[in-house]
């Protein structure tokens, strides 16, 4: 392919991308996010990455891995995103989390969140206690279904470094 | 006796192959397990022998592959787990790990959440620490993977607190991922179903 003064805006476009060097817009980091618009650009204000040009705000592969680490990652599903989230944290604990408490330190969410979805998710029996912990029900029915989404979840890399966590999902936001 | 399709016939032995379809035309109901079962999900390495498990302790129901039953990943982790508790489990079986780390979603933590739902009576600790020993022999890429990813499996063994997990990379499945930047107002999740005798995953719609 001819990437001369004559090639076309597409030709352009594939070639940067296949490169890997084509900036990713707020649009296009939120969707691989999990999030919305808003978050990713406040974050990128607030943690000095992406570039504001005439045409809007830009992220490089590196600007996008630094979202990545303060937002985390939600991918979505069938659950609000804070039930994804805890479904996610307490899959990957064999002996479970001692309490709700627990469970928003571990997940990166607020305390009450954290609480309203534990409660949620035991009604729907995909949470259960045993010996005193919360365990995941890894054999609900529709766990199989769950499991690839909860796979892509990841909470923001600052939880656990002490300090309230910015960008935090509250009970109001979270996805119908 | 039917023809093995071209790629079991890859990831089998010669003796293997002539077993598979020596039973297949029994008709047996034998449920194929073990390393043997993750090569045939994942296609991933040639297996010398075929290896079974019994049909009553099953987590999730076998898949027919070419006249035989091939057990659930599920199950074949929980299978894998369990040899590193019992005695010194071969090398082999910390690479076909890894392996079933990045090709699905399945990890050890989840892992040893069926093995406890199976086997009560198998501490999960020895399981760990049985890890620990065949990886720490282990060398080269599965080596150095093990030693990343038991720090996180340690890790994720307490009751309380925040664990860093990087080691294995999230998994990008062939699932729908609904436009999450508009919300998802307008959408509405459709269950997995049937439709015309065939099997419809789930996914997004508008309403």
């Amino acid at each position: 392919m001819d990437y001369g003064t004559n090639c076309c805006m597409d030709d352009l476009v594939a070639f940067a991308a296949y490169r890997g060097q084509m900036d990713a817009t707020p649009e296009q980091v939120a969707r691989r996010l999990g999030t919305s618009r808003r978050r990713v650009v406040s974050a990128a204000r607030r943690l000095g990455v992406g570039r504001e040009g005439i045409a809007g705000w830009s992220f490089t592969a590196e600007d996008e891995e630094t979202l990545r680490a303060e937002l985390g990652v939600d991918a979505g599903g069938p659950l609000p995103r804070s039930q994804m989230r805890v479904l996610a944290e307490l899959s990957l604990r064999p002996r479970g989390l001692a309490s709700a408490r627990a469970v928003a330190q571990a997940c990166g969410l607020a305390p009450a969140t954290a609480s309203a979805a534990v409660k949620a998710l035991q009604a729907a029996d995909f949470v259960v206690v045993r010996e005193g912990a919360l365990h995941a029900n890894v054999l609900h029915p529709r766990w199989v279904e769950l499991r690839p989404l909860l796979r892509e979840v990841r909470p923001p890399d600052s939880r656990g470094t002490g300090g309230p966590p910015a960008g935090d999902l509250h009970p109001g936001e979270e996805a119908a | 006796m039917d023809r093995l399709p071209h790629w079991l016939r890859g990831i089998l032995s010669l003796e293997a192959a002539y077993r598979w379809r020596t039973l297949a035309a029994e008709g047996s109901d034998a449920v194929v397990s073990g390393p043997t079962a993750l090569a045939v999900h994942l296609r991933h390495r040639v297996c010398p022998e075929l290896v079974f498990a019994d049909r009553q302790g099953l987590l999730r129901d076998p898949m027919p592959v070419a006249g035989l039953a091939v057990a659930s990943p599920d199950d074949i982790l929980v299978a894998l787990l369990s040899a590193f508790a019992t005695d010194g489990a071969p090398a082999e079986q910390l690479a076909d790990l890894r392996q079933l780390e990045l090709r699905t979603p399945l990890q050890v933590e989840e892992g040893l959440i069926l093995l406890a739902r199976v086997r009560p009576d198998l501490s999960t600790e020895r399981v760990v620490t049985g890890l620990s020993a065949a990886a720490s022999g282990a060398e080269g890429e599965v080596g150095a993977y093990w030693a990343q990813r038991l720090p996180e499996v340690a890790a994720s063994m307490a009751l309380r607190g925040f664990v860093r997990r990087v080691t294995v990379p999230s998994q990008r499945a062939a699932v729908h991922r609904p436009a999450l930047t508009i919300g998802s107002s307008g959408q509405v999740w459709v269950e997995p179903h049937e439709r015309d005798g065939q099997q419809v995953a789930g996914y997004w719609r508008r309403r």
